[in-house]
């Protein structure tokens, strides 16, 4: 997978529903929040899962690196995974979770998983490319 | 401590710690990319 694929594919599909929902706040007479934890959530997700598969699918490049990083990528996954949920209980019960918090969480979480995989594509295409 | 600063606590730690790491791939990624083009172009080099 080339950058521009990966940018395009993964990173501006993996964004649509961050993007329409900023569209629609913009556009709403209603009070509609411009970001949402699960928005970003998914996105990061999207983002990991893609990794993952990237990883599995390059062909040069030494077998511990794939390792390493096929484990920082599942971390991440599941990390994202249990933010949703928690997101998810912020929203039934907003006394017991602050939503605040799961978003700026949320926000860190995806920015370095954003960053994760930018740096495995680049050591991807740069080392041997993909099988 | 509440859960949801326990979660912000876990998620800036490995947040940290991750982005680190991809910082050095890349780098790194860079250098290599660097020696090896350094490598062909003296390969390359005819002497006059």
């Amino acid at each position: 997978m080339s950058k521009t694929k990966w940018f395009v594919y993964t990173v501006i599909l993996g964004l649509i529903p961050l993007l329409s929902r900023l569209l629609i706040a913009a556009l709403s007479v209603r009070d509609i929040k411009y970001v949402s934890a699960g928005d970003l959530l998914s996105f990061g997700i999207a983002l990991s899962i893609t990794n993952i598969s990237n990883i599995e699918n390059v062909s040069a490049t030494d077998s511990e690196w794939k390792t390493r990083e096929f484990g920082i990528s599942i971390t991440f996954a599941l990390l994202l995974g249990i933010v949703y949920a928690i997101s998810l209980f912020a929203e039934s019960a907003p006394r017991d979770f602050s939503s605040r918090n799961i978003l700026i969480a949320s926000v860190i979480l995806t920015m370095a998983c954003f960053f994760h995989s930018y740096s495995v594509l680049d050591r991807s295409v740069k080392s041997g490319g993909f099988s | 401590m509440s859960a949801d600063m326990i979660v912000l606590v876990v998620s800036i730690i490995v947040s940290v710690f991750f982005t680190i790491h991809s910082v050095q791939t890349i780098v790194r990624t860079r250098q290599r990319y660097y020696e090896e083009y350094l490598k062909r172009k003296r390969i390359n080099e005819v002497p006059r």
